[in-house]
């Protein structure tokens, strides 16, 4: 290493959600780690909606926040509002979304941030990296300067090249207001990387004072939710309402008479945006029966009276977006603060990535976040976190750490990344799961405790709690299971609460299992049996759900255990692939040069159908056999 | 396309016949043939052209060679299809031809898997085809033809359609919470599914109505020995195939024989005479008798004082039809005769034209082509039972209290059932159409 004061054990390069968490994740290792951004006031900046949480996404942050992320501690931290959705769809779909200050999120993670031991934060831009010979050695900055590390995390999220379109105009920016990252993405495509380019949209930011709230439907917190962070103590009581508001056939008549200004018709973007989260020029057009659209009004934060417009995504000139907002009941006098606009930025194929998120040709090079083609604060943190982990262990010479499909919506994402790659930005959607009903909000803690001790990012102190109640919630089951209904008794209380009471004896966990029971059935059954436990509403929710789950999980677990051993199976280093009968020559060719060691890599490659997988295991098993006959 | 080594292999039946038919198949394969070319001969994609095959200078043959150029062929590869004079020398020198050019034998079923692998043909393709060639009677083809005409056809399409557009309302409502669904649309969505496992029933119960009328029935002659099973086997099939000898054990094999009796193509099998012996070689053909036995559809037992089989028998094939069929009429008294059985004589042919008469008459039904769509394995048959009995659990969970994700959860297995039949239906398909069809997102 060149100067001792300039090199570090990981660099990140981007301090948006992706950045932090990764740096974090780093320095909790004990690591020495720079984290650039190219504004050190711009910390974990919420460009879109100020929310951290909803479908599939708030099991992304609750994952990050047991295995040691940040993200889900601060949005409790800035609360401003707690919505659950998909209450009566079932507990695997249930999802918790906070509605965030998104001035006080990025003001405590700055904060946060700079507090940490080891851990360095400073402004400015980079434009290149180092390398001797093949080694990655480190990064220099616009102004020359050269930092060193054999680790290196790339999270630019949509500033890499990035270019604002507002009507007819369009100017270089990274978010509006703020410089684009010039100069990088040439040079990663200089050293060979797929680099692509997305579009994606905001929405406009208006003025509190010239809405007339009265006109809106009010929507209060939801009491029932849950905090977003396992660790969160207590949760803030100064919380707010949202509003919600419809567009109408006069909205949709403005937009309609303004397409020929939208830089998305008029053919100035060519990139593709994501599908699921459309501008309203994209709605107006493609369903032309809806009379009106949903547009929800949220506060940016308590110091500030600017209010984001949920729905309204647009890129339209700055006079037709107040056009069209004023024809919106309650809006009829809006004042806009910050037009909506269009991005277009570069991002990189993710399928150039191994699932450690190191780039498989440039050893010490990661990537992380929306510069992968993702969208979403929690998709961009969760990969931030998995890619900071993963530069340190590298830093410690020590084995990846991945998570499985089965296991976490992270490994999901990660996989979904890297195998396939996507062809719009993408967000997390719990369709995307084939465990869904494993995956759950209420058993993020019991997935992955074990990986979280071993990891060791979280304090001593969190992870005493976690497992004091991990085993809280085992003593009580074991308490449960012993509960006996006797026929006859308390049957007025059973049909009070809508329940056919008990016809025989029977234990009281498998009365639990019946579809109608619910977890508000348990207190007024507990008291009467005078059973007292001392589990939270969460730890229940879970407890009824494994139980009712128990025929479903066993099976899974069942057909994720044979794909486990599959995936373990070792492939030996001398195998001749040539000899094996009934493989294709493709699949001899691919496995002859690619050499891999295993099933989960065997997988991976060109060429290998489930087929050819198939001869190829019970060639293994078969030679493994006649080995064993051998020896004995 | 993956590059593929080129194959070859007759496509026609091995015998001396009047033409021939060898195919060959991949990337270059064009190239090969035209090596065997003397002159400059134009081949276009899809047209037949007579041409003269030489070896060294040597002419080989005279053929009609068709080109079919990928991806427009049987495999999805570049293909050569050549009809050459029927002698099988002439096949074989051909075939080296290519051999010596770098060509290699195709595996039996390599032209369909390649196909199957560059997604010429569908699983319900293939499995028709199979059924198509390997079907020993008019009912199997003429169901073959049909399940294999359906493989790209509308209907199935439209089946797949209606399932990936239930998936596709079920995953909407859970991913996106603000797309609010009304009574009519539950309502519909529960219809849908329910016509959905009525077809798939449907499907199922015809194959397994039809699927005995798809190979030749295995009728069974079996009995003590002596009793005249040879004797009858030789005169149903009007020739003398078996020796008949007047000592118990002398049938010590299995014979086979194809019997056509009006429309019906029936497997004879005369099987060694069941009895205790010690003998070995006796013992082995019983054994064999009792297999026959059990895989027989029809069982004629024989018995010449009109003994019933022993119950340990009947076991064996408690499912098949029996006839018991009591022999050497002609030496027997009348008046003694037992109800049930029928008294046949292969001297003097009495009972056997009752005997064909009972035989024309025994059939499990008729084929049922009323079907909407054909199936055309066992394993389909199963999956389907599979998904239809998920889709009515998905039923049960809509009408109850279960939260929708369960229903999710039947919808994603039965989809799974069914992959092999109509195709993946995968995450992005059924994104695709929830952005299509409803305006999500805000």
């Amino acid at each position: 290493m060149k100067l001792l004061k300039d090199s570090y054990d990981v660099i990140v390069v981007g301090a948006g959600h992706a950045g932090v968490e990764a740096a974090l994740a780093a320095q909790r290792k004990a690591l020495k780690v720079l984290l650039l951004s190219m504004s050190a006031d711009q910390i974990a900046t919420m460009s879109c909606n100020p929310a951290v949480g909803g479908l599939g996404k708030s099991q992304l942050a609750k994952e990050l926040d047991i295995l040691g992320g940040q993200m889900a501690r601060i949005a409790d931290q800035s609360a401003l509002q707690y919505r659950v959705l998909n209450a009566r769809k079932g507990p695997a779909v249930r999802a918790t979304r906070v509605h965030c200050d998104r001035h006080e999120y990025r003001q405590r993670m700055k904060f946060f941030v700079e507090s940490q031991e080891g851990l360095y934060l400073k402004q400015a831009q980079v434009t290149e990296l180092l390398f001797e010979g093949h080694q990655l050695i480190g990064l220099k900055t616009k102004g020359g300067q050269p930092y060193y590390s054999r680790q290196i995390v790339i999270t630019t999220g949509t500033f890499m090249n990035g270019k604002a379109h507002l009507g007819h105009t369009s100017f270089s920016a990274g978010r509006a207001g703020e410089a684009a990252s010039v100069g990088l993405s040439d040079f990663l495509s200089s050293i060979g990387l797929r680099i692509r380019r997305f579009k994606t949209g905001t929405v406009p930011r208006v003025d509190a004072r010239s809405i007339d709230f009265t006109k809106t439907e009010e929507q209060a917190s939801d009491p029932e939710a849950s905090s977003l962070s396992f660790f969160t103590k207590e949760r803030r009581k100064d919380l707010e309402p949202a509003h919600l508001t419809y567009t109408n056939p006069r909205t949709h008549e403005i937009i309609r008479q303004s397409m020929d200004q939208s830089p998305l018709y008029s053919g100035m973007i060519e990139s593709r945006g994501p599908r699921y989260c459309p501008s309203v020029e994209d709605k107006v057009l493609r369903f032309p029966d809806k009379d009106r659209h949903q547009v929800f009004l949220e506060r940016e934060g308590r110091w500030t009276h600017e209010v984001y417009v949920g729905g309204l995504s647009t890129s339209l000139p700055l006079d037709r977006q107040e056009e069209f907002l004023r024809s919106i009941e309650g809006l009829e006098s809006v004042e806009i603060i910050r037009p909506g606009y269009a991005i277009e930025y570069d991002y990189l194929d993710s399928t150039q990535l191994k699932h450690n998120l190191e780039v498989r040709d440039v050893p010490g090079l990661f990537f992380a976040g929306q510069v992968n083609g993702t969208s979403g604060y929690e998709e961009a943190a969760a990969q931030g976190l998995m890619a900071g982990i993963n530069a340190a262990l590298r830093a410690k010479g020590e084995e990846a750490f991945t998570l499985k499909r089965a296991e976490a919506y992270t490994g999901v994402l990660i996989d979904d990344l890297v195998e396939r790659g996507t062809e719009e930005p993408y967000r997390m959607l719990s369709s995307r799961a084939e465990w869904r009903l494993l995956l759950r909000e209420d058993n993020v803690d019991q997935r992955l405790f074990p990986h979280a001790k071993r990891l060791g990012l979280l304090s001593e102190a969190d992870l005493e709690s976690l497992e004091s109640r991990l085993s809280l919630r085992q003593e009580s089951m074991a308490r449960l299971s012993k509960i006996n209904l006797k026929a006859s008794e308390h049957l007025s209380l059973f049909r009070s609460l809508g329940l056919e009471p008990p016809s025989r004896p029977m234990r009281f966990v498998d009365y639990m299992r019946r579809p109608e029971f619910k977890t508000e059935h348990l207190g007024p059954i507990l008291e009467a049996l005078e059973e007292g436990f001392e589990l939270s509403d969460m730890d229940w929710t879970q407890i009824l759900t494994d139980l009712k789950y128990s025929g479903y999980v066993k099976q899974a677990e069942t057909q994720i255990h044979q794909m486990d051993r599959m995936e373990r199976m070792k492939i030996p280093e001398a195998l001749n692939f040539g000899e094996i009968k009934g493989l294709p020559i493709e699949a001899i060719e691919s496995l002859s040069k690619n050499r891999p060691r295993s099933f989960f890599e065997a997988k991976r490659l060109q060429g290998l159908t489930p087929a050819s997988l198939q001869v190829l295991a019970l060639y293994i098993q078969r030679e493994r056999k006649n080995h064993a006959c051998q020896k004995a | 396309m993956s590059s593929q080594d080129c194959i070859v292999a007759l496509a026609s039946g091995r015998a001396v016949a009047a033409l021939s038919l060898i195919r060959a198949s991949g990337e270059g394969i064009f190239e090969i043939f035209k090596s065997m070319l003397q002159s400059e001969v134009q081949l276009e994609p899809n047209h037949s052209q007579f041409c003269r095959l030489y070896s060294q200078g040597e002419p080989i043959d005279e053929v009609v060679a068709t080109y079919f150029k990928a991806p427009k062929s049987f495999t999805g590869e570049d293909m050569i299809e050549i009809s050459c004079h029927g002698n099988p020398l002439i096949v074989e020198r051909i075939i080296e031809e290519f051999v010596s050019r770098g060509t290699r034998i195709a595996e039996a079923g390599e032209f369909s898997r390649r196909a199957y692998k560059n997604n010429k043909m569908s699983l319900w393709d293939l499995e028709a085809l199979d059924l198509l060639m390997s079907s020993s009677q008019v009912e199997g083809v003429r169901w073959a033809i049909r399940s294999k005409l359906e493989a790209s056809g509308l209907r199935l399409q439209d089946f797949r359609n209606r399932l990936s557009e239930v998936l596709s309302q079920v995953e909407a409502e859970l991913d996106f919470p603000e797309h609010e669904v009304d009574q009519g649309t539950r309502d519909g969505l529960t219809k849908a599914i329910e016509a959905m496992a009525l077809e798939l029933e449907s499907w199922a119960i015809s194959f397994e109505k039809s699927r005995s009328h798809f190979f030749s029935p295995k009728v069974a002659i079996l009995g003590p020995p002596n009793v005249g099973k040879s004797s009858l086997f030789n005169c149903l099939l009007g020739q003398e195939r078996a020796i008949v000898y007047n000592l118990a054990g002398t049938t010590r094999d299995l014979l086979e024989a194809q019997l056509r009796l009006g429309g019906l193509d029936l497997c004879l099998v005369d099987t060694a005479g069941l009895r205790e012996s010690s003998d070995p070689l006796e013992r082995l053909g019983m054994q064999k008798s009792l297999e026959v036995l059990k895989a027989a559809d029809l069982v004629l037992w024989l018995s010449d004082q009109a003994e019933p089989a022993p119950q340990s028998y009947r076991e064996l094939a408690k499912d098949s039809k029996w006839l018991f069929l009591a022999t050497k009429s002609d030496l027997r008294a009348r008046e003694q005769r037992k109800e049930a059985w029928i008294y046949i004589s292969s001297q003097t042919g009495e009972g056997i034209e009752k005997l064909k008469k009972e035989l024309l008459s025994w059939q499990k039904g008729r084929p049922d082509f009323e079907g909407s769509l054909h199936l055309s394995s066992d394993r389909q048959c199963q999956l389907v039972r599979e998904a239809q009995s998920l889709l009515s659990e998905a039923l049960d969970l809509a009408a109850g209290s279960a939260e929708l994700e369960w229903l999710a959860q039947k919808l994603r297995e039965a989809n799974q059932r069914l992959e092999p039949l109509i195709g993946k239906i995968g995450h992005e398909e059924i994104l695709g159409r929830i952005l299509s069809r409803f305006c999500i997102g805000k």
